[in-house]
């Protein structure tokens, strides 16, 4: 059974149709981009799958109960989000930033759970060695890597039977990352998917999503062009007529994904 | 995922430095007591009359405890003491703590270092209420109990104060929740509303009237009894308890406000909350003591610089910190030009501009 399901899902503001009746599913242990040009709804249908937003019409179901039954704090628990606010309003340690992620678990576990799930999420997001120093003191890289660490260990402790009901949600998180970053937080997000988490990704990068993920959505306009398996749904054709500029495959026999770049 | 052999060895080096940094902040609150006891000691011995350290001891266990420690006084220090510095010292803790802890509160709400509690109209509609009172307020009074004056200004400053604040609130709802940005813009029109009819009340008031409604504009201690203490402790220590309690939800408010609902905590309830808990505490302070500039603002700077971001820190910090900077601007502020009491706003802001200035630079590493 997918981890989510969406049917029917709209959303309506100002009179303009933000998200016209999106149907999709989600998979735990796979890591599904939502890809699109800017405008075209994907941080909107990001905002109604993780349930900060309500949509006007439609449900969305997570691990088959509708996302309306989830009290907050509970869904705290199962899916987490690494939005793109990522300015801090005040200096704090990274090891305080990080462990703001452990807020849903208060009263739930004892200190040195939390404190294992902290140290478990920074060294998997490579943050370690920056746990005593002032996050506004960070490069852009570091920070984006420091938000990942705390978005993790909301999730953490699971077990392999737990994985597949959480899920973890990263809104663009390849912004103001340079090239080696982009692809380190791509890894990560795939490893995450292989423990069997289900991972959702708003991308911007045709090539990046090839390169990461197993399923994709494509999205234009508020709909869902086409959704399926990331060879199926990435066809040049539908790239063309989603961004308004030809697009052609490429193929290099060293590379194990093709390239897809504009045709002029 | 776990790396289960280093598991053991690396929770109990966690747990050591989380130990480490629980023992260093615990230092670092006592210190902060330490030092309002300090000032607070230092205030009630000076003055017009001066009282040693070992006579105010030798008092205040004679009255509490009924047991004579043998530290010789007059009749006129204990009269001094019981009836002028006490209350006043006690009401000044409990003005600075709300005012501190106002502030620390409203910039992690707002993310804004420059918030205070100003910003949200109460201290302004405070203001309002409470010169609107001392002008037209003597018609009112005709029909009123003797006695009951005395009341009348506060209470009208604290309704005021708290009927502005839900204007500014009201105007920043939107659709889908509070609007910050239009909240803080709110509060500056309204401020600006609240300083033009205080202008207003200015120009129609007689000499007596004008007196009085200048020590309130500027803010002063001078006032205090044990009447007025009562009246605004319940109110302030109400207040600042629910506030210490949304320590977390202000954590996780550092991170924005989605942020926060992703963590699952009632991003709109604690936003009304916290607003109506500051308005509350602030109303509470300002009506017995006019409005007493900077402490708000400068404070949670100072407390942040020393002890960190994390709010279970700051708002007990803040509480200290704003207390004794109350004390210890109130002494000057009664002890600068005997036996003239100047107003403690004045004090606030002549020593407290520059020395937030000097804080500034310190941190851009300019001095």
């Amino acid at each position: 059974m997918p981890v989510i399901q969406v049917e029917g899902l709209s959303v309506r503001r100002d009179g303009k149709m933000l998200i016209d009746s999106a149907d999709l599913s989600i998979n735990a242990g796979e890591v599904t981009t939502i890809l699109g040009p800017n405008g075209a709804g994907k941080s909107t249908l990001l905002r109604c799958l993780s349930g900060t937003m309500r949509p006007d019409h439609g449900h969305v179901l997570f691990n088959g109960r509708d996302l309306r039954d989830y009290a907050a704090s509970e869904l705290a628990l199962h899916r987490a989000v690494l939005g793109q606010e990522g300015q801090l309003a005040f200096g704090s340690s990274v090891m305080e930033v990080v462990r703001l992620g452990r807020i849903p678990h208060v009263g739930r576990t004892t200190r040195q759970t939390d404190l294992v799930a902290v140290a478990e999420a920074m060294q998997v997001a490579n943050v370690e060695h920056l746990a005593d120093r002032n996050f506004l003191t960070l490069s852009g890289g570091e920070k984006q890597r420091v938000h990942l660490a705390r978005t993790l260990c909301q999730l953490l402790p699971w077990r392999p039977a737990e994985a597949a009901s959480r899920l973890l949600y990263l809104d663009e998180p390849t912004n103001n990352l340079d090239l080696s970053h982009q692809h380190a937080v791509l890894r990560h997000a795939r490893k995450l998917a292989k423990a069997g988490l289900g991972v959702v990704i708003v991308l911007h990068d045709p090539n990046l999503a090839t390169a990461y993920s197993d399923h994709v959505v494509l999205m234009q306009a508020g709909r869902i062009v086409s959704t399926g398996p990331t060879d199926v749904a990435m066809h040049p054709e539908r790239l063309s007529m989603v961004y308004g500029i030809p697009m052609r495959r490429i193929s290099h026999p060293d590379y194990m994904h093709d390239l897809l770049v504009p045709a002029e | 995922m776990t790396d289960m052999a280093s598991v053991p060895e690396r929770q109990t080096g966690l747990l050591l430095a989380e130990h480490r940094r629980m023992r260093r902040t615990r230092l670092q609150i006592l210190a902060f007591g330490l030092l309002l006891l300090l000032s607070c000691l230092t205030s009630v011995c000076i003055g017009a009359v001066a009282i040693s350290p070992g006579q105010v001891l030798g008092i205040l266990t004679g009255i509490l405890t009924g047991i004579d420690v043998g530290i010789e006084h007059g009749r006129r220090e204990e009269i001094i003491l019981l009836a002028v510095r006490l209350p006043r010292l006690l009401l000044g803790i409990g003005v600075g703590a709300a005012l501190g802890v106002s502030g620390a509160v409203l910039q992690g709400l707002f993310r804004n270092p420059l918030a205070d509690p100003a910003l949200i109209g109460v201290s302004s509609g405070a203001a309002l209420g409470a010169v609107t009172m001392i002008v037209l307020g003597g018609s009112i009074l005709a029909f009123l109990p003797a006695g009951f004056g005395f009341y009348l200004i506060p209470f009208a400053a604290f309704l005021s104060g708290l009927l502005v604040t839900a204007v500014v609130y009201g105007l920043a709802q939107r659709q889908h929740g509070t609007d910050v940005s239009i909240l803080l813009l709110a509060g500056v029109a309204m401020n600006a509303v609240s300083a033009a009819v205080v202008g207003l009340m200015m120009f129609i008031s007689d000499d007596q009237q004008l007196r009085d409604l200048n020590f309130w504009m500027l803010g002063s201690l001078a006032g205090a009894t044990w009447d007025k203490f009562a009246l605004a402790m319940p109110a302030i220590i109400i207040a600042l308890a629910a506030l210490f309690s949304l320590s977390r939800f202000l954590n996780a408010i550092l991170l924005g406000e989605e942020a926060a609902m992703h963590l699952g905590l009632p991003v709109e309830t604690a936003k009304r909350l916290s607003v109506l808990l500051v308005a509350l505490a602030t109303g509470a302070a300002v009506s017995m003591t006019g409005v007493i500039a900077f402490v708000g603002l400068m404070v949670p700077h100072m407390v942040r610089m020393m002890l960190g971001s994390n709010h279970h820190v700051v708002l007990p910090g803040s509480a200290l910190l704003g207390a004794t900077v109350i004390v210890i601007a109130d002494l000057l502020a009664r002890t600068i030009v005997v036996p003239a009491d100047l107003p403690i706003g004045v004090v606030m802001s002549l020593a407290g501009g520059p020395f937030f200035i000097w804080l500034l630079c310190r941190r851009r590493g300019i001095v």
